[in-house]
């Protein structure tokens, strides 16, 4: 792929986002005054502004790059992590959860676990989740320094010490409140860029009705029925009958079910963002505000990499998705070509500005997660507690430091790995959806122990590890893809193997902590309060908001919403 | 700290960049879009979207 030569009027606006990225952190920097405030924002951030954090941190690399490669990849099916994961899953934590993060006054998803199991569950879900941030965000930072390298000759090592280094300054002086409003920034950033990019490619294949007829022919030439790469639901009879290798069971139940759920109501990257509410009532609205923008959001990602299908397919077209070296599509690529291929010089500026604060935007949720779950998780917990506010204060500024550092040595370190976005989902599998049947039993069911919860966990995570080992993609060979253990069964495709592997973490996590919570001790009802559904008052006070700010009324709307979208693309 | 504010001066500041960008980048055959100059009509896009964003941060 040619290098792209950027015009200066591209970097004037990529220097202007940096400026204004720069200067909320220097804004808010004299009102960091104890921990509180800047590991939990003080809990003092209004719903909307939340609820566009909460969706604007995950909108990191994987999302907006590999959201587009998916649609290259699998078509519209796609939206499923939309339609029927991410969407139904912020309903869930809205609703019914966030009544017990918040309610609980727990500062963070490990605190919740000691408050409601013990600590052994708290230690061990700390330890896996700050492992899995420093991860996260070091894969966000390689991919963001492959890309600029690759796209516009950029040196790879400047490009990852710059983004490091941005937001490294904004975290450091306006701790989570910094983070969270340049989270809202990035969010108009990232749609004012990308929308255009849908636009034109649409002009470009002729709009929604031809892109459906280049693509019918695309999935007959493969092999497919003419629906495979346009209809969610319809080709979901078999895993041969679709692009993504699944079946409508597996669909539901491992991506709209488990690995959804797992990762929206449990993982603290995303509750962080509604736990920093100014009050119950803006905490519920935090995740069901975000739902809004986040059903539609299969237009501005998944759209993209559809158009570039039926564009790469066309003989004597603008572009064709590159190969690797391995022979195989890098799908990978598709953002990159279509800005190459769409945008001036001026709109290609906005472009990369979007692509990097999309980057930044993930990187700094991961490393505000993980300054809170160490400080307060681990440090105080385990390694200096009683000290003063003003001590943490200083330790989550430090920690701020070394998860940037540790995020740039994870970002070398994922140079080692040959797919790294596969790995980054089969992690979420092994940690996130064991995790979500320890939260949904803790949460709803009051015999539950924390021993029950402890061996759970770590039964979940083996049995996610035990069906990897024995599981392979087709056209895999054994090894980081799994069948390390003996390949006893096979999927279509990683996707398939990731959903599959969800489904038995989640099964195993359960039903070892139902077993284990019936033979021992559950805690007495008293110090359940707050923790559990069956001893917590649930929020009073929703009866006498208007119908349309509602947390239930609200949900029911959106859950409607996306079943219309289901059905319109089904 | 009105987030609002930060907002719309960021929208318009870009939108300003964009509407230059018409006249001082080079022209390519990729700056049409449905006949329009895409910089022109999306600068004069996010100059509207940041002034709104300003407007209503200032009401209050």
């Amino acid at each position: 792929m040619p290098i792209i030569e950027l015009h200066w009027i591209d970097y004037a606006i990529l220097l202007t986002y940096f400026a204004f990225v720069l200067g909320i952190g220097f804004a808010l920097r004299r009102s960091m005054n104890s921990a509180e405030e800047y590991l939990m924002s003080g809990r003092s951030i209004p719903a909307w502004i939340a609820g566009l954090a909460f969706l604007s941190a995950n909108l990191g690399a994987q999302e907006v790059m590999g959201m587009a490669a998916s649609g290259a990849k699998y078509g519209i099916a796609t939206s499923h992590f939309y339609w029927a994961g991410a969407v139904p899953a912020m309903v869930f934590v809205g609703v019914f959860m966030m009544p017990f993060y918040y309610g609980s006054r727990a500062r963070s998803a490990p605190e919740y676990l000691k408050l409601r199991f013990d600590e052994k569950t708290r230690a061990f879900n700390a330890l896996t989740f700050a492992g899995m941030t420093v991860m996260s965000s070091g894969i966000s930072l390689y991919a963001m320094g492959l890309l600029l390298s690759s796209l516009f000759g950029w040196n790879f090592d400047a490009a990852i010490a710059l983004a490091a280094m941005i937001v490294l300054v904004y975290i450091l002086l306006g701790g989570l409140t910094s983070a969270i409003y340049n989270e809202v920034l990035q969010f108009f950033l990232i749609c004012a860029g990308f929308l255009p990019l849908v636009l034109v490619g649409l002009e470009r294949v002729g709009g929604w009705s031809q892109l459906v007829v280049r693509l019918e022919e695309v999935a007959r030439s493969r092999g497919y029925v003419a629906g495979a790469y346009t209809q969610a639901w319809a080709q979901m009879s078999s895993p041969q009958a679709n692009p993504m290798g699944i079946e409508w069971f597996g669909m539901a139940m491992g991506l709209g079910f488990v690995l959804s759920f797992g990762y929206w109501c449990t993982d603290f990257l995303v509750v962080q963002r509604a736990m920093a509410a100014d009050s119950m009532l803006s905490a519920r609205r935090t995740p069901l505000i975000a739902a809004i923008p986040k059903m539609l959001f299969p237009a501005l990602v998944i759209l993209p990499g559809m158009i570039a299908l039926a564009i790469s397919a066309t003989p004597g077209e603008l572009f064709t998705l590159p190969l690797k070296a391995d022979g195989s599509v890098n799908y990978d690529m598709t953002i990159p070509l279509m800005l190459q291929a769409f945008f001036p010089p001026g709109m290609l500026g906005l472009g990369l500005t979007a692509l990097m604060a999309s980057f930044m935007s993930g990187m700094a949720g991961n490393v505000t997660a993980f300054n809170t779950v160490w400080t307060y998780d681990i440090y105080q917990a385990y390694l200096k507690p009683n000290q003063t506010d003003g001590h943490y204060l200083n330790v989550g500024r430090l920690t701020t430091v070394f998860g940037i550092l540790a995020s740039w040595g994870a970002a070398y370190a994922a140079m080692k790995f040959n797919n790294i976005m596969d790995l980054l989902q089969l992690v979420f599998a092994f940690v996130n959806a064991p995790l979500f049947a320890t939260f949904l039993l803790g949460m709803f069911w009051a015999r539950t122990t924390g021993h029950g919860a402890f061996w759970g966990l770590l039964s979940g995570t083996v049995g996610a590890a035990v069906h990897h080992g024995l599981s392979l993609p087709a056209g895999a060979v054994a090894g980081l893809k799994g069948g390390w253990l003996g390949a006893v069964t096979s999927y279509p495709s990683e996707m398939a193997q990731n959903f599959w592997t969800a489904i038995w973490a989640f099964a195993v996590c359960l039903t070892v902590t139902v077993g284990i919570s019936l033979v021992t001790r559950a805690k007495p009802a008293r110090e359940l309060e707050g923790l559990v559904y069956a001893y917590t008052k649930m929020p009073e006070g929703d009866a006498s908001l208007p119908w349309h700010q509602r947390p239930g009324t609200l949900g029911l709307l959106i859950l409607g919403a996306v079943l219309a979208l289901n059905l319109l693309f089904w | 700290m009105d987030l609002r504010l930060i907002i719309g001066r960021m929208l318009l500041a870009i939108g300003l960049l964009l509407v230059a960008a018409t006249k001082l980048a080079p022209q390519t055959v990729r700056t049409q879009l449905y006949g329009m100059n895409l910089n022109f009509a999306w600068g004069v896009l996010l100059v509207v979207a940041g002034t709104l964003f300003l407007f209503t941060a200032r009401r209050k």
